[in-house]
Order: structure tokens, then C-alpha cells, then sequence
């Protein structure tokens, strides 16, 4: 049975709940881990378009790439975090608004 | 060489035309100047002297070098030797047929600048063509001569009469342009030009009557003047414009050829509004004659005369004795062709009236100018007498007669008010002793006026009675009335006058403090008068030595021709003879003792005089002092009318004409504020909008940049899913 | 036996992303996050990914979560309160997507896919190896990604020092 479709349903899912939690959740972890929900989708679309397809490869390359560039990312951006912990008293994002009007 | 076949005449005419008005412009520019000031005459008096000249130079030929070296000339000049009593049989002879001299046909007695090409084309639309020309014949030089005469001698008395008033250049300038006017009007050929220069002089009278305006009198008088002159050119204007109806042309000449050919059967006029060739003539005729019979004051447009005397006495010797008032008589000459014997009559009729009122109203009357004025107007009415019944030459003759004698009376008079300070001759008395050359000088003046044998004013007067009776002998008994009338006013004439001598200068003086006061005038004053006097004896009916011996109305026969279109019939210029001469005389003399009689026995004697004379007639006497309550009459009529016209038009022009203005005046207001407002509220509205929204937007958009992280994410995001919406379903 | 282990590891990523985004508690959202990304893991060995999954199980459960755990004792509480100050925004963006999705379940998402390949899947640990390795394949990326590994190391290293002076 063909699980395609399923598959990009369920990627589209995780990134629909990814952006929700990035964009509504004021910690900055919540921020991140909604980044990964969307790393996740993609490579998931990769690899289940990469099946359909023909069994190719290039799909399952392009997700082991993802992976490790949300790994690199994942690393950079908590220390990211913690240098704003150390700025400010937290890390709270909707008050890193000093670029705003 | 021949004066008349190359142009100089036209020189010397355009002469004696532009040196008063360089004296004028002189004057006028330069009035400011301390020579001006000073001897602001001196300029004016050399160009009337130099005129004169002209004048005279131009008489000079166009009576004697023209004489043509023929039969006829040669019958004139035998005539000449003879004695008055032959007259009759030269100018007999010399008016037969076309080639006489003294007939128009004979082209050397009428001189044109036009047959040498000198005009100049004022207008020329096609239909209408004015052309300005100079025409000298006969009755155009002697007229200059006299005018410019009488003009010189005004100009000399003046320099002393006026001398030490204020505005005493500006005086001369005005008589400079009055000769201008009067020496245009005798010289051009053209019916139009010659209104204009009409108009031209009336103004001129306007502004001399009027000259010493701080006084009352003198700005009524003169706005009377122009009103009553003005009244009789509106005929004069309407008579022009039938005449250039009915014949497409204003040139004299031309119209004169024209008529020739109506007469002649050879051509005809249309008939106009219904009217008939005949009736449109002397429809024409009689508005043309309106402005004469306004200008030389015939009844009823007399009354501007007397009240014209406000002005300073020379204006009064010049003007309205000899040339302006003379200039209606001049006209009717120059226009005589044109008269149908209807028209004659109504002038005749006229002249009648006027001679007779007139003379009636000078004998009542105590101020010595208003005598003299009333005595010019009936003078004039013998005139226009002359010209309706036929007398052609006669009126002409008593025009140029007049002229000189009543210039003459006239600055006597101004000589004896510049004595003794007044006007009123009930002040006067006894000058003859104190003033012995104004006496003389005036003395014989009037005896010129009334016709004594041996002067020159009784060859006039009897030249015109013989015609009067001629008229009337050959139309019937009712006609002979202005013969009579021209009898009897003459014995009237002479009344006032004598009255007037005699209350002036014999008698005791009523007035001692004047009489003390009183002098002989300076020389320029009694030089004019003593010229004046003896023009007024010698100038006619005596023989000229310098011009050959022979007597000026031989030398001065009038056109025949004329006449003969319009009357038909030729004019007389024989006489009654010797005998009509002599009851004439008669007459005259019997008026003068009956007048010396009552008047001695009045003031020497103390017998019931004219107070009792006047108890009796009180009504009459009332009614011819009062003038016959003409101007009463004026007044009641038109002057009403004119004051009741004018008020109403002054009210439609305020309520109307004003309403109309005025509501233009508010809608341009309200279309302004109109636009004001739309400019307000919609084109500064529509930028403001524009700004306003702007403003708006860009307030609103800046709550974008939140500097929320998560925001711009969202913005993003939503961006995203928005192209792919479209690119999924729209694209 | 594909069909029920797609749907228990689907069910298993659906619920742990929704945890993840709903979830009250930080810790109990970072544990549904490794709910999910084993989930998804799972959802590779189904589709027939076997070495990925198990680099998705050794890298991102095994290292980015803890790294996660670390971060959350590391830095304060913070709030667990949404952000957004109304919702409308973040669930209409959220709207969007699941509405498309419906509407192509709706009309069959199989047929707007291509056709299904038959071909046999093949051996990806050893293929996934040589293709790292091979110059005309993802030899250059492999490198590449190496040294990004490694400047994220040190970047990390050193961006997470902590600073002596405020």
C-alpha cells in the first residue's frame, strides 16, 4: 500500500504545529524545537517523495543533509539562547522587540 | 503769369487757414512761458496780420487779375466810369448769358484746389468719400478780407482791453482758434467739413462767452450758447444726411452740377419715404436751415444772443456782430442752389420776424450791449429777408456792411464801459465831451446802421428793400409785408440807435462819480474804431482807388446761375431807382428828428418822457422788455422736458443699468467663492486625502515591525502560504 | 504489517507535534518532541529508509534532544504563556495548510501524484555510504557539511561561553 500521500498529510501536519509553535510560544526553546517539527516535515517529504518516485536516493541524501544541518543549527542556536539569557534577564522572545517601532 | 492757373492761391489760402492755428498752438503750449505771460497778443496778432495779408493778397486777384480781357470785361471796365444811377445797365448787360463775369460758367471766378489735384481724402469708404479741398470764388474772398479784417482789429483791441486779466494768453489763444474755425468754414467746399468747422466755432463761442467763469452769468450764458446751437445743428445734420441721401455726395461743387442737371431735365431724384423730388428738396432745404437760423440767431432761436453778452466786448464785436453770427448767412449764400423757393420763402418769413421782434426789444432796453445784440439780430433778420426774397447779393452786402459797423458799435462800446465801469446807459450821459473819438467813431457807425444816404450800410439796406419789393410786387399782396416790415424796422433801427447815442454820450451825466472818472481809450482801443469807422463809410458804394476805381459790388456780382435752379427765375440785380433811394432817406430822417425831439425834450426838459410813454403802454412795454417771454416759453417746454428726460434715464441707468452691473458684479463673486471652495475642498481635499491616507497607512503599516521575531516569522509564513494558494489555485 | 506500523508511527508524530505545540509544560513538550522524532523515524523504516531512520534516532533523538534538556536546565523558566496576543494570526496561517490538505484529501491526493514507481528499493546504508564518497556524487556536500559541523562546533563552543564581564 501506497503511504505517500499519508506521509505528506502527516509532513504538512508537523509543519503547520511547527510554525504554530514557533510563532505562539514565548519561550525561545519552544521556538526551536518548533524549527526541528519543521526540519522534520521536510525531510520526511523528502524521503517519502524519494520512495514514490522510484525508490531514488537523492531523497534519503537530502534528509541525512537535513539531519545534519539541524544538528549544527540545533547547537548554534541554543548557544544563541544562552547568550540572551546572559543579556537579558530572559528568554522570553516577544520581549527581544528592541528592533521594533 | 496767371494767380488762379497754378496753385498759388491755394497757398495763400492754406495760409490764412494755419497761422491762426500756429497763433493757437503757441499760445496753448507755451502759455506758461513769461513772454506768453506778458505779451502773450504779440504772437497772435502777427499771424491775424499776416493772415490779413493773404487775405488780402488773394482778394486782391480773385477780383482784379481775373478780369477776363474780353467784351464783357471791357463792358465792365466802361461801366466802371460811370455814375451810380448807370449802374443798372452794366450789371444788366454783364448778367446776360453763361460767359459774364460774375457767372459761375466762367471758370477764372472759381478757383478749386481739386482741378489742380491738391485735396486731401479724409474719408473714403466706397459710398462715402470726403475729400478736403479749398474753393475760392467771390463771395469766399471777400468774406476772408472782412474776417480777417474785423479779426486783426478785435486782436489790437484786445491787447489793450483785456490787458491785466489773469488768463489773458489764453484769451488770445481762443480768438486764434475762433479765426482758425471761421476762415475753415469760409474756405472748404465740403458740406461736412464745412459743419465741422460749424461746430468748431460754436465751441470757440462756447469758450469766449464763458472766459470770465467765476463770475454767474457767463457759464449760463455760454451753456446757452452751445445748447441753442447745438438744437439747430441737429436740423443742419439730418438736412446733410438727406442731402447725401438723395445725391451720394457732400461736395459742393459736384452738388451743384448735379442740381444743374435736375433743373436741366437731364437727371432726376428718386422719390424718398413717399416724398416727391420737390417735396424731398425743400424738406432738405429747411433742416439745413435750421442751423443757420440757430447760428444767426433768427427767431425763435434767438435767445442765446443777448445772454451771450456776458462775455468781454471784443468776444461780442468779433463773434457775434460780425463773423460767427454771420457765418449762418455765409452758409445760406454758399448754399443757395440748393433752396427751392418754398425754402426761400420760409427764410424770408423768418428773416421778417426776426428783423421786426428783434428791433422791438432793442428799444426797451437800458444795457447797452443787450441794444447792440438785439440790433445785430434784426440786422442779421434783414440779412436772411435779403436771401429768402431773392436779393442774393444784397444780403451778402449787408453782411459784409454790418460786419464793419457793428464791430465798430461794438468796441465803442466796449471802449465805454472800459471808461465808466458800467453797462447801464441810465448811468451814462454827456461822454460826448470826454470820449470824443469813441463818440465819433460810434456816431458814424450808426448812421451807417440806419441807412443815411452816403454810407455804406444804406447801399445794403436799399439794395435789400428794392428785392423785398420786387418779391412781393410779383407774389402777391401779402408778400409785400417784409418789404414793409424792412421799411419800417429801418426806422426802427434807427430809433434805438439814436436813443442809444444819445442816452451814451449827450445830455448831462446821470452818474457824476462815473462821468468823472472817465476817459478817452488808449490807442490800440480807438485805432480799430477809427479803421472800423471809415470801413464802415467808404468799403461799399464808393469807389476804390487801388483797385482800379471802381466800386466793390461791380466787382463782386453774385453767380446768377445759382438762383435761377432753385427759384427759377433770375435774380434781379436792378433797382427800383433813385426815387425808392430817396423815400428811403425820407424816412430815415424823419425817424431821426422825431427821436432827437422826444429825447431832448425828455432828459433837457424834464417833459413827460418815457416813463409816461411806458405808464401807457405797461402791458406792451412789459411784454417786449420781458422778450416776448420766449425764454419763459424755453423754459416751460423744453428745458422741462430735457430735465424730466434726463432724470428718468438717470434713474433707469441707476435702478437698471447699475442693478445689472452690480448683479454681474455678485455673480462673479459667487462663482469665485464657488470655485474658492471647490479648490478647498476638493483639489486641496483630494491632496489631503492623499496624505491623510498616507499617513493612515503608514501608521498602521508600521505596527507591522513589531520587533517581534515571531511576528515577522508569522508574516512570513503566511506570505508562503498565500503564493502557494495562488500558485495552486489561481495560477 | 506496512499499513499499521505507518499508522502507529504516524500516530505517534501527529501526537508528539501536537504535544509539542499545545503542551503546558516545557519539559512535557521537549519529551513529545522526541515522541515524534522517533515517530518519524519509525515512518523512514517504513518507507523504506533504514540507515536514515537510525541516524534520525542516533542524532536527532540522541543528541539535539539532550542538547534541548540542556538548554531548558540551563536557562530560566521563561513563560509557557502564547505569545501572540490573539491567535487569529497564528491559526489562520495554521488554517491555510490543513484546509489545502483537506481539500486534496478530498479530491485524492493519488491522483494528483505521479504514478508509483515498482522498482525495488534498494540497500541505502552501503549505497548511502558510496555515494557519500563518490566524487560525481556527494563527495563535495559530505565535505562541506563536515566543515560545517565543525565551525558549528566551535561556534557553538564558543557562543555558549559564559561571559566574564556583564
Amino acid at each position: 500500500m501506497d503511504h505517500t500521500a499519508g506521509c505528506v498529510f502527516l509532513g504538512a501536519a508537523m509543519f503547520v504545529l511547527g510554525v504554530f509553535t514557533m510563532v505562539t510560544r514565548r519561550n525561545a526553546i519552544y521556538v526551536l524545537m518548533g524549527a526541528e517539527l519543521i526540519l522534520n516535515a521536510a525531510a520526511l517529504n523528502f524521503v517519502a517523495f524519494a520512495r514514490h518516485l522510484g525508490n531514488r536516493l537523492d531523497g534519503q541524501m537530502f534528509a541525512i543533509f537535513i539531519v545534519i544541518l539541524a544538528a549544527a543549527e540545533a547547537a548554534v542556536a541554543l548557544g544563541i539562547v544562552l547568550q540572551i539569557h546572559h543579556h537579558f534577564p530572559t528568554i522570553d522572545v516577544s520581549k527581544a522587540d528592541r528592533l521594533g517601532d | 503769369m496767371d494767380f488762379f492757373q497754378d496753385a498759388t492761391p491755394g497757398g495763400y489760402a492754406l495760409a490764412i487757414l494755419l497761422l491762426p492755428l500756429a497763433g493757437f498752438l503757441w499760445n496753448a503750449c507755451t502759455y506758461r512761458s513769461e513772454f506768453t505771460r506778458k505779451h502773450g497778443h504779440m504772437v497772435p496778432l502777427a499771424t491775424i496780420g499776416a493772415a490779413l495779408f493773404c487775405a488780402i493778397v488773394i482778394f486782391k486777384h480773385s477780383v482784379f487779375d481775373a478780369e477776363p480781357a474780353g467784351e464783357h470785361g471791357a463792358a465792365a471796365h466802361a461801366a466802371a466810369s460811370h455814375e451810380p444811377a448807370a449802374h443798372e445797365d452794366a450789371a444788366a448787360e454783364g448778367h446776360e448769358g453763361a460767359g459774364a463775369p460774375g457767372s459761375l460758367a466762367d471758370p477764372r471766378w472759381r478757383w478749386s484746389s481739386k482741378d489742380h489735384g491738391d485735396y486731401y481724402r479724409i474719408i473714403d469708404t466706397g459710398p462715402l468719400r470726403i475729400d478736403a479741398g479749398i474753393t475760392i470764388d467771390h463771395l469766399t474772398a471777400t468774406m476772408l478780407l472782412v474776417v480777417t479784417i474785423v479779426a486783426f482789429l478785435v486782436h489790437l483791441y484786445s491787447s489793450s482791453y483785456m490787458h491785466g486779466d489773469p488768463r489773458f494768453s489764453r484769451f488770445f489763444a481762443f480768438l486764434q482758434l475762433f479765426s482758425f474755425s471761421m476762415l475753415g468754414l469760409i474756405l472748404t467746399d465740403n458740406l461736412l467739413l464745412l459743419f465741422c468747422f460749424w461746430e468748431l466755432v460754436g465751441v470757440c463761442s462756447y469758450f469766449l462767452i464763458g472766459f470770465w467763469f467765476e463770475k454767474d452769468e457767463p457759464p449760463k450764458a455760454s451753456m446757452k450758447a452751445f445748447m441753442t446751437n447745438r438744437f439747430g445743428d441737429v436740423g443742419f445734420l439730418i438736412g446733410i444726411l438727406l442731402v447725401f441721401r438723395l445725391f451720394g455726395t457732400l461736395d459742393l461743387a459736384t452738388l451743384y452740377a448735379k442740381l444743374q442737371a435736375v433743373a436741366e431735365g437731364s437727371a432726376s431724384i428718386p422719390p424718398l419715404f413717399g416724398w416727391e423730388a420737390g417735396t424731398l428738396l425743400t424738406v432738405a432745404g429747411l433742416c439745413l436751415f435750421m442751423g443757420p437760423m440757430a447760428k444767426s440767431a433768427q427767431v425763435p432761436m434767438h435767445v442765446w444772443l443777448p445772454d451771450a453778452m456776458a462775455g468781454p466786448t471784443p468776444v461780442s464785436a468779433l463773434i457775434h456782430a460780425a463773423t460767427m453770427v454771420a457765418a449762418g448767412v455765409y452758409m445760406v449764400g454758399r448754399i443757395y442752389f440748393f433752396f427751392t423757393p418754398a425754402v426761400l420763402g420760409f427764410i424770408a418769413v423768418i428773416g421778417t420776424i426776426t428783423a421786426l421782434v428783434a428791433a422791438t426789444i432793442g428799444l426797451v432796453h437800458d444795457n447797452i450791449k443787450k441794444v447792440l445784440a438785439y440790433s445785430t439780430c434784426s440786422q442779421l433778420g434783414y440779412m436772411m429777408l435779403s436771401l429768402g426774397v431773392g436779393g442774393y447779393s444784397a444780403g451778402l452786402f449787408h453782411l459784409y456792411t454790418h460786419a464793419f459797423f457793428k464791430a465798430c458799435l461794438f468796441l465803442g462800446a466796449g471802449s465805454v464801459i472800459h471808461s465808466v465801469h458800467t453797462e447801464d446807459m441810465r448811468e451814462m450821459g454827456g461822454l460826448k465831451s470826454k470820449m470824443p473819438v469813441t463818440y465819433k467813431t460810434m456816431l458814424l457807425a450808426t448812421l451807417a446802421l440806419a441807412g443815411i444816404p452816403g454810407l455804406s450800410g444804406a447801399f445794403s439796406k436799399e439794395m435789400i428793400v428794392e428785392h423785398a419789393l420786387m418779391w412781393g410786387w410779383s407774389h402777391g399782396a401779402a408778400a409785400m409785408l417784409p418789404a414793409l416790415i424792412a421799411i419800417g424796422g429801418g426806422g426802427l433801427t434807427f430809433f434805438y440807435m439814436m436813443r442809444l447815442i444819445y442816452l451814451t454820450f449827450y445830455g448831462t451825466p446821470r452818474d457824476h462819480h462815473k462821468f468823472d472818472h472817465a476817459h478817452e481809450s488808449p490807442a490800440p482801443m480807438t485805432i480799430p474804431l477809427i479803421v472800423l469807422a471809415f470801413l464802415s463809410v467808404f468799403s461799399v458804394g464808393w469807389p476804390i482807388p487801388f483797385l482800379g476805381g471802381k466800386k466793390l459790388p461791380e466787382l463782386l456780382a453774385p453767380p446768377p446761375a445759382l438762383a435761377s435752379i432753385a427759384t427759377g427765375h433770375a435774380p434781379h440785380e436792378g433797382h427800383g431807382g433813385f426815387l425808392l433811394a430817396f423815400a428811403v432817406l425820407l424816412v430815415s430822417i424823419g425817424v431821426l428828428v422825431v427821436a432827437y425831439r422826444f429825447y431832448q425834450r425828455t432828459y433837457k426838459q424834464r417833459a413827460p418822457g418815457p416813463e409816461a410813454w411806458v405808464a401807457r403802454l405797461r402791458p406792451l412795454h412789459t411784454t417786449v422788455r420781458r422778450l416776448y417771454y420766449v425764454d419763459e416759453i424755453y423754459e416751460a417746454t423744453i428745458v422741462r422736458f430735457a430735465g424730466a428726460a434726463a432724470r428718468v434715464l438717470a434713474v433707469v441707468d441707476q435702478k437698471g443699468i447699475d442693478a445689472v452691473v452690480n448683479g454681474v458684479g455678485a455673480v462673479t463673486q459667487v462663482l469665485a467663492k464657488a470655485g474658492a471652495a471647490f479648490d478647498r475642498v476638493v483639489v486641496d481635499g483630494l491632496v489631503n486625502v492623499w496624505a491623510t491616507v498616507s499617513q493612515g497607512l503608514g501608521g498602521k503599516l508600521r505596527r507591522l515591525q513589531t520587533g517581534n521575531l515571531q511576528d515577522y516569522l508569522a508574516f512570513a509564513v503566511g506570505g508562503m502560504a498565500l503564493v502557494t494558494l495562488f500558485f495552486l489555485f489561481l495560477a | 504489517m506496512e499499513s499499521f506500523s505507518f499508522w502507529f508511527f504516524g500516530a505517534c508524530t501527529l501526537i508528539g507535534a501536537l504535544l509539542v505545540a499545545f503542551g503546558p509544560r516545557l519539559v512535557h513538550s521537549a519529551f513529545a518532541l522526541v515522541l515524534a522524532l522517533i515517530g518519524v523515524a519509525g515512518l523512514y523504516w517504513g518507507l523504506g529508509a533504514d540507515f536514515l531512520g537510525g541516524v534520525q534516532l542516533l542524532v536527532y533523538v540522541g543528541g539535539i534532544t539532550i542538547l534541548f534538556i540542556y538548554g531548558i536546565m540551563l536557562t530560566p523558566k521563561g513563560t509557557t504563556k502564547w505569545s501572540a496576543s490573539s491567535l487569529l494570526f497564528p491559526g489562520l496561517i495554521a488554517v491555510v495548510p490543513v484546509a489545502v490538505m483537506l481539500h486534496l484529501a478530498w479530491t485524492g491526493l493519488a491522483s494528483v501524484l505521479p504514478a508509483a514507481s515498482t522498482a525495488e528499493p534498494a540497500a541505502t546504508a552501503d549505497t548511502i555510504g558510496r555515494a557519500f564518497l563518490t566524487r560525481d556524487q556527494y563527495l563535495v556536500p559530505f565535505e562541506l557539511a563536515s566543515l560545517v559541523l565543525l565551525s558549528a562546533l566551535v561556534g557553538s563552543v564558543y557562543l555558549a561561553r559564559r561571559k566574564k564581564e556583564s
